[in-house]
């Protein structure tokens, strides 16, 4: 009941913004802000990247706003624009860029995170930081369409339906993409169990 | 299709994992997650590919997501600000209409003026002139000559460019 009225709020808003109403897009970019940013810091694994290809995921709605007709769920649309941008990061090499500060970021993640817990010991931050960057790794290490539908799947809690319109594929492949997924991340981060 | 759940172990079905895989995100509806804990029970093949299935989701718990930047939202609006103020290129379409022609012809009018007002040879004495009054004449010309005159001309010439740029050869 409360996801369906979700949807409607967000296709309302969409509408209106499509009309000309500007709070509307900012209400729209308050509730899809962070979700949208989080994903792409998971994809392409740098915050400043991210936050870069979010701007261009917000700016690509704002300028399709007078064609957009609610046909789908207005968050499946989003994604599929965010994953369309990250896709097309990833394939043109921004991504590489990106890796070269994956070290600095899984650092700067630990340093917050040792705030954010009430001061743990120095050897529980580098074991927490070591397991995020094995983490980190492992994700890096799936196919960029395995990667995204983790990602929904797994942070976004998207069933399979809503991220197969967002990978624009089927659902059977989905359901594929996250099996082999999931095969290559238990295998890889099945010694973290203790 | 419960049944079949069932009477399947879903590790021997690869199409059917996907029933451990949302039984570990915890997406199944009740009834069937306490049929399949039932089987899971019973089978050490799906008890030990549950128990693989919830290391990784732990361990994807662990990685949080960073804050967003205080200045996203003013950086966006900046970029839309942007996109949202039309290029000289578009607001002269808007004005003229879309005739390429028509822009051309008039650029071209507009650096044809300039070059009549720039060209230094316009002012130059004739052979039989005393060349001291031609100099004051010049002085008085440049004196007139506004700033903004000059600017518009290069826009024009600069526009022309963009335009046509086999017309400024051809010039």
């Amino acid at each position: 009941m409360m996801a369906v009225a979700a949807l409607e709020r967000d296709a309302e808003l969409m509408l209106r913004v499509r009309d000309g109403d500007s709070t509307s897009f900012a209400l729209l970019l308050e509730r899809h802000r962070g979700p949208v940013i989080h994903f792409l810091y998971r994809m392409v694994q740098n915050q400043a990247v991210a936050e870069e290809l979010a701007q261009e995921v917000f700016l690509r709605v704002y300028r399709s706003r007078s064609s957009y007709e609610p046909t789908a769920k207005f968050t499946t649309w989003l994604f599929r624009i965010a994953t369309h941008v990250a896709l097309n990061a990833i394939r043109d090499g921004r991504h590489e860029k990106m890796q070269q500060s994956l070290t600095d970021d899984a650092a700067d993640d630990g340093v917050a995170r040792q705030y954010a817990d009430g001061a743990p010991t120095a050897e529980e931050s580098l074991v927490r930081q070591a397991r995020t960057a094995e983490i980190r790794a492992a994700i890096e290490t799936l196919p960029a369409n395995q990667k995204a539908a983790v990602l929904m799947h797994k942070y976004h809690e998207m069933e399979y339906s809503h991220i197969a319109a967002a990978l624009q594929t089927s659902e059977s492949a989905v359901k594929s993409l996250l099996f082999r997924a999931y095969s290559t991340l238990r295998a890889r981060l099945a010694h973290m169990a203790s | 299709m419960k049944g079949d759940r069932r009477m399947n172990c879903p590790v021997q079905n690869k199409e059917a994992t996907e029933i451990l895989i949302d039984y570990c995100a915890g997406t199944l509806p009740l009834g069937t997650a306490a049929e399949l804990e039932r089987h899971i029970a019973g089978c050490g093949d799906c008890g030990e590919f549950v128990q693989a299935q919830q290391q990784v989701w732990s361990a994807l718990d662990t990685w949080e997501a960073a804050p967003v930047s205080a200045d996203f939202d003013r950086q966006l609006y900046d970029r839309i600000a942007k996109s949202d103020r039309p290029s000289w290129r578009q607001w002269l379409a808007g004005r003229m209409g879309w005739r390429p022609a028509l822009s051309v012809g008039a650029a071209c009018a507009a650096v044809a003026v300039a070059l009549l007002v720039n060209t230094p040879g316009a002012d130059r004495p004739l052979p039989h002139q005393p060349s001291t009054p031609s100099v004051v004449v010049d002085d008085s010309r440049a004196d007139s000559m506004e700033p903004e005159q000059l600017e518009r001309a290069l826009e024009d010439l600069e526009m022309l460019k963009q335009l046509s740029p086999s017309a400024t050869q051809s010039l």
